[in-house]
């Protein structure tokens, strides 16, 4: 290998074509990734008119909608044994005062 | 007294060259530029420790160097086998390309393409900056390299380390090393390199622009991008399968949302475990004797250049869509377009920052950001495809 070698004419044009080439070529796939995400929005948009999102995702419910509505039913359990336990307790003391019984 | 020459002989000191001790220096300093200004470390850790193991004299006879592969030799009328040094068997990772792709499936599992999917004209940031990897091939070819050897220098230009190896391994495997060790320096050397040309290309105005905040991007639009992306780029660039592949694949780990442990490996144990075979190996294959020669300097030279061309690429090019733009780009942003992830990224919000404090560019440099690495890839397919010693 020689520094600064004088190259002949075809290697020249040959290494020329290359590197334009592979320019226009990276230059081209950008663009066409550049349209498409551009126009993703618009054409999720025209699907989702056709083909609305369904919320159910292979049975895991990733939505949090879902998950509101498992955690609210959870709460709700809590606070009606809550309320089940303070009756629970009332009635308990009503009863064993005299006189109560009868009134019932 | 005889025994304690025959040992003598044996050691390092005996047969350490001028050259080794150069490269060991060289290994150290990495290590010190790593921990004590920060650049770098996960890559400059383990070449410059890999660089020290590779210059220490191996012994006549024993398998140690990572250039001792596994080989048949004929031993009078036998034909025997020699198997190779442990090193040699890490470094086939190296030479056979296998690291790149899988480092590439850790580096989609770690990326969000939110900011370049909300922002897609900062894409065309990333192509721009390919110009230094063309021009290099090109100036490479006039100092007298070989077309396939062009090809490899000048993807350093890319400023991604794995690709510049993945390319280099294909096409000039005996420039390996000088390439990984050129690519990773100057990828360590970013907040150095690119500074003083974005400066010297910008004005403070153009310094000073604000870029609106990136929109919100719909999970869907996330899960489609790495399909299309894929499809659309290797069905140009068919070479770039491997390393767009294993890319894409880990971002589509990353956002279907339902293979949460694989992302999770590829971007932690997996991603780890191969940079620190690739660095170790790749600082190890440095040795001095295949290291210190003139076409090494030349691709420090050229490789400095291909990354200055680069920074420039991106930043004129943000400047000349300013001219058709009505919501302008802060040219600085262009700087980005090597796909040096994260680091080119943050150098644009340190100079913006240097101008104007309440200015953040960081998600809008991450965009051209992660188009470079995409760019690159499709150089890299594009050069391995019309270079290869098939055609």
């Amino acid at each position: 290998m020689q520094m600064f070698v004088m190259i002949d004419a075809s290697t020249a044009a040959r290494g020329f074509s290359i590197a334009l080439t592979g320019l226009v070529i990276v230059f081209a796939v950008l663009i066409l990734i550049c349209t498409f995400i551009a126009s993703l929005p618009r054409v999720l948009e025209i699907v989702a008119r056709i083909l609305p999102e369904v919320s159910e995702h292979h049975g895991l419910v990733p939505l949090e909608t879902n998950s509101h509505d498992v955690s609210a039913d959870e709460d709700e359990k809590a606070i009606l044994a809550g309320i089940g336990f303070v009756l629970h307790a009332e009635f308990q003391k009503a009863g064993s005062r005299p006189g109560v019984a009868s009134e019932r | 007294m005889d025994i304690f020459f025959e040992f003598l002989k044996t050691t390092g000191f005996w047969s350490l060259t001028f050259g080794n001790i150069v490269m060991i220096l060289i290994g150290i300093a990495f290590i010190m530029l790593a921990i004590r200004k920060d650049y770098e470390p996960l890559l400059l850790v383990p070449i410059g420790m890999g660089a020290i193991i590779g210059n220490i004299p191996v012994i006549q006879g024993m398998s140690l160097s990572v250039y001792d592969e596994a080989k048949w030799i004929l031993e009078g009328n036998e034909i025997k086998y020699q198997s190779g040094s442990v090193l040699s068997y890490l470094y086939f990772g190296v030479r056979q390309g296998i690291y790149p792709p899988l480092i590439f499936l850790g580096i989609g599992a770690m990326t969000d393409f939110s900011t370049m999917l909300s922002n897609p004209k900062l894409i065309l940031l990333g192509a721009a900056a390919q110009i230094g990897v063309f021009l290099t091939f090109f100036g490479a070819l006039f100092l007298g390299f070989t077309f396939e050897e062009s090809g490899a220098i000048g993807i350093i230009g890319g400023a991604d380390g794995p690709t510049a190896i993945f390319l280099s391994a294909k096409l000039a495997p005996h420039l390996l090393g000088a390439i990984a060790i050129a690519a990773y320096s100057y990828m360590a050397l970013v907040p150095v390199i690119q500074p003083p040309i974005m400066k010297l290309l910008t004005t403070r105005q153009e310094r000073l622009i604000r870029m609106k905040p990136p929109r919100r991007v719909s999970q869907r639009e996330k899960m489609i991008f790495p399909v299309v992306a894929f499809l659309i780029s290797t069905l140009v660039a068919p070479g770039a399968i491997v390393l767009l592949g294993m890319l894409f694949f880990g971002n589509l780990l990353k956002e279907s949302l339902v293979t949460e442990r694989l992302a999770n490996t590829a971007r932690t144990a997996l991603i780890d475990i191969v940079t620190i075979l690739l660095g170790v190996t790749v600082g190890a294959s440095t040795q001095a004797s295949t290291f210190l020669q003139r076409e090494s300097l030349l691709i420090f030279g050229l490789g400095a250049l291909s990354f200055a061309v680069a920074t420039a690429g991106g930043v004129l090019f943000a400047k000349f869509m300013n001219l058709f733009l009505t919501e302008k780009i802060n040219p600085l942003v262009g700087a980005a377009g090597v796909s040096a992830v994260p680091d080119s990224a943050r150098v644009v919000q340190m100079m913006g920052q240097q101008e104007d404090p309440h200015n953040f560019l960081l998600m809008h440099a991450m965009a051209p950001n992660v188009a470079g690495v995409i760019g690159s890839a499709i150089a890299a397919g594009v050069l391995w495809s019309v270079l290869a010693p098939a055609n």
